[in-house]
């Protein structure tokens, strides 16, 4: 019985410890994959052809960089802190995607912990064609 | 008669051996997350870099004269609101460098980034990023610039303290 109390202890910490870093991987994963999503939203957003299609796009390119990291859009929430489509306006998207509590082998993700929030921000191009008027940055 | 007094001694390896298992998990953990920062830290600079030249053109000269001349101080003032505009929690004491070119914006960046399971051990807890992005205007690929070798001026030292006190929007 001598080394029961070890062997416990072994235990206690290899399941403690393997929930820990198994916890933290998966919310580390899921920022990848918000901060790519926002990044394609807010680049697809600028360079839309019309700001009456840039929100769709936006969605659209997040959803497929999501999908791409293995995550269900469906769950995903984009946020454009800008619905305004002229030159120099400042677009900022968030992506916010519920990390899984746990990632098991064969298994896949179970349970949802915490929400991970992702932001890109970038101006549409002041330069670019088919927007009316000149730059107003300045 | 042999007798065996070994029975029972991987017990007390068993602990020691998960932990070293936890420790290497721990590490990669961390180390993801450094790489995650660097490109945030990369992305939050080519978006910079990005805004700052086409932000920054010379409005009078490019609509006159069809000239492409960046204004060093609103490419400066640009490039601040739009890092400021990532907020990027996660990387701290954020140190920018600038360059201006007649056509061209050069961002450099360090930040340091916090370990989620490196800060129990003293020393181990932060780790220094660096990025750089660099972003050229043209008029298109016939343009009189595109392709040429250009004299790049030197890196300064940016301070967003001024934009970040009037940044609004």
């Amino acid at each position: 019985m001598g080394g029961f109390e070890g062997l416990l202890f072994g235990v206690l910490l290899f399941v403690v410890g393997t929930l820990m870093v198994a916890y933290a991987w998966a919310v580390v994963d899921t920022k990848f994959a918000t901060v790519e999503a926002a990044k394609q939203a807010t680049r697809t957003y600028v360079e839309a052809s019309s700001g009456v299609v840039a929100a769709a796009e936006a969605q659209q390119a997040a959803d497929q960089a999501l999908a791409g990291y293995g995550r269900d859009p469906r769950r995903a929430r984009v946020a454009e802190l800008s619905r305004s489509f002229y030159r120099c306006q400042r677009i900022t998207i968030t992506v916010s995607y519920p990390a899984p509590l746990l990632v098991l082998p064969f298994v896949g993700r179970v349970g949802t912990g915490e929400t991970v929030e992702a932001a890109h921000s970038e101006l549409v191009d002041p330069f670019r064609s088919g927007l009316p008027g000149t730059s107003t940055c300045g | 008669m042999r007798v065996n007094r070994e029975r029972g001694s991987v017990l007390a390896l068993a602990p020691a051996g998960f932990l070293v298992l936890m420790l290497l998990a721990a590490l990669a953990v961390d180390s993801a997350v450094t790489y995650l920062g660097q490109e945030q830290l990369h992305d939050a600079l080519a978006a910079a870099a990005n805004d700052a030249v086409t932000a920054g053109l010379d409005n009078p000269a490019f609509y006159r004269a069809g000239t492409i001349e960046v204004d060093p101080v609103r490419a400066g003032r640009t490039a601040c609101l739009s890092i400021l505009a990532q907020d990027d929690a996660g990387l701290q004491h954020l140190h920018l460098w600038m360059s201006v070119n007649d056509d061209s914006v050069q961002l450099q960046g360090t930040a340091v980034i916090d370990g989620v399971f490196g800060r129990i051990i003293p020393g181990f807890g932060q780790r220094t990023v660096r990025g750089f992005a660099d972003a050229v205007v043209t008029g298109g690929p016939l343009s009189a610039t595109a392709g040429q070798v250009r004299v790049e001026a030197p890196l300064t030292p940016l301070d967003c303290s001024m934009a970040a006190a009037g940044s609004t929007g």
